[in-house]
């Protein structure tokens, strides 16, 4: 709504807020990404076929995340996105982020396997199927660390 | 409904806006300066990547050295003091910590981008308010300046979401919709949750092709339409309140947390003024000085808007890109 007698005052922040969110678009598409132009590019891509997180499975095979566990000792070379592929191939990598935040919490979280509470726990790749076929839908677990941990709070 | 520009803002006093991206984005800048500084300290695990990572991450106390300086723009930002330049200090100063964060990280941090980019657009509506009353050898009034900040401000909050849908159209085309991408994010990031009924809410997801693609195909619909923010007050309240229902499931489903548009939506489309019961004090010759007649933009502005495009294109080869 217009007030009467001035029938173009709200004409000014108009072409402001078109000519700027035109410049921000181009500059933007130019640039990619640099602060404080951005094409907020994440996952933009179509999914790969296969999406895969580290978990954790107990002894009765109940998965549960990493950071619902604590005092960590595990066998072998330390969580990383190398001991994955080693492992696991190459195809069935994790986002290098979340990875690097669970490697980080079994660190910051490590124990004896002596303490009360512990129990044996498996790192698992999980990777799901996304694709249209028979598999999809389904997943199927790596062994990535056999390891003892105690669960944080009770939490399931 | 208006579908020209309006606020409900318009008549009175825009302070609140301009402390409110202020704090915004010196929260924010502070979270990613203890963040870097942190990370800097940890090169195993986050190893510099180039010579700039590896120069600030030898000088102790960079990253707090940083957001001193950008807190010293934004508190003259908030009083408004210097606003252009002072703005563009922070602005300065956060894409050194940005591409500080980029170089150890791997990646820039997007929440960070959205005060950055509201600033940007308060920056650019104050110049384009300097020019205009300049024209006619005016100093600018504050309430016209702050009405055109805002008004820049909305704008690239408008341009984050509407480039976020481009970038998927343009990656992945409509095929960004078929579900799988929602699918992946959520195996990725948070498959298993504590309550029942989110686990549940995964989980159909997951199972649920049709829900997936709803979902998918809500996001691209909900962030392409971010274009209405720039109408009258109603039009942007409630597509604000789709953009920030947009945030709340992505925190539902892959507990990825951008609080930070979440915040200048609100900030920006709720109507505060009129839920707190404000008494219009601005007149409307304040906010549109009849001598300052005419919208057309200021020579210099196109130079302001020219040269960021022109700088963009310069500094291409150093911005980051998303695989696709």
């Amino acid at each position: 709504m217009l007030p009467e007698g001035h029938p173009r005052r709200f004409d000014r922040p108009r072409a402001v807020a078109w000519a700027v969110l035109l410049s921000y678009l181009v500059a933007a598409r130019l640039v990619g990404n640099l602060f404080p132009l951005s094409t907020f590019d994440m996952y933009q891509g179509h999914a790969p076929p296969v999406a895969t997180r580290v978990l954790v499975l107990d002894a009765t095979g109940t998965a549960a995340q990493v950071d619902d566990y604590e005092g960590y000792a595990c066998e072998g070379p330390p969580l990383s996105m190398a001991l994955i592929e080693q492992r696991c191939g190459e195809h069935d990598r994790p986002l290098d982020y979340v990875l690097r935040d669970q490697a980080l919490h079994i660190e910051a979280h490590a124990g004896e396997p002596t303490e009360p509470g512990t129990e044996p726990i498996t790192l698992v790749a999980r990777a799901h199927r996304l694709q249209p076929g028979p598999d999809q839908g389904r997943h199927a677990d790596c062994v990535v660390a056999r390891c003892t941990a105690r669960r944080r709070g009770g939490r399931r | 409904m208006s579908l020209g520009w309006s606020s409900a803002w318009d008549g009175h006093d825009r302070a609140p806006l301009r402390i409110g991206i202020a704090v915004i984005a010196g929260l924010e800048l502070l979270v990613e300066c203890l963040q870097v500084g942190w990370q800097s300290r940890d090169p195993a695990r986050f190893p510099p990547t180039g010579t700039l990572s590896e120069w600030l991450g030898a000088i102790p106390g960079a990253a707090l050295g940083i957001e001193a300086m950008i807190l010293v723009g934004l508190v003259a930002l908030a009083r408004d003091r210097r606003p252009v330049i002072a703005g563009l200090w922070v602005l300065l100063w956060g894409a050194l910590l940005s591409e500080w964060q980029t170089q150890i990280f791997a990646s820039p941090s997007r929440n960070a981008f959205f005060p950055g980019a509201a600033m940007l657009g308060w920056v650019l509506g104050q110049a384009w308010a300097h020019e205009t009353a300049d024209l006619r050898d005016e100093a600018a009034p504050r309430a016209l300046r702050e009405q055109l900040g805002e008004a820049g401000a909305v704008a690239c909050i408008a341009a984050a979401y509407l480039g976020s849908c481009l970038s998927k159209l343009g990656a992945a085309g409509l095929g960004w919709a078929d579900g799988d991408q929602i699918r992946a994010l959520v195996l990725w990031q948070q498959p298993l949750a504590s309550w029942e009924w989110l686990a549940a809410y995964r989980e159909g997801i997951l199972r649920v092709p049709a829900l997936a693609r709803a979902a998918s195909f809500a996001t691209l619909v909900i962030e392409g339409g971010a274009l209405l923010l720039l109408f009258g007050p109603r039009l942007r309240l409630a597509w604000a309140t789709l953009l920030v229902g947009l945030h709340l499931n992505i925190i539902l489903l892959c507990t990825m947390p951008y609080l930070e548009p979440m915040a200048l939506l609100g900030l920006l489309a709720v109507p505060w003024p009129r839920l707190l019961r404000r008494p219009a004090k601005v007149s409307a010759d304040e906010e549109s000085p009849p001598s300052l007649d005419g919208v057309r933009m200021p020579p210099a502005m196109a130079l302001w808007l020219g040269g960021i495009v022109l700088l963009a294109w310069i500094l291409a080869p150093w911005g980051w890109r998303a695989s696709p």
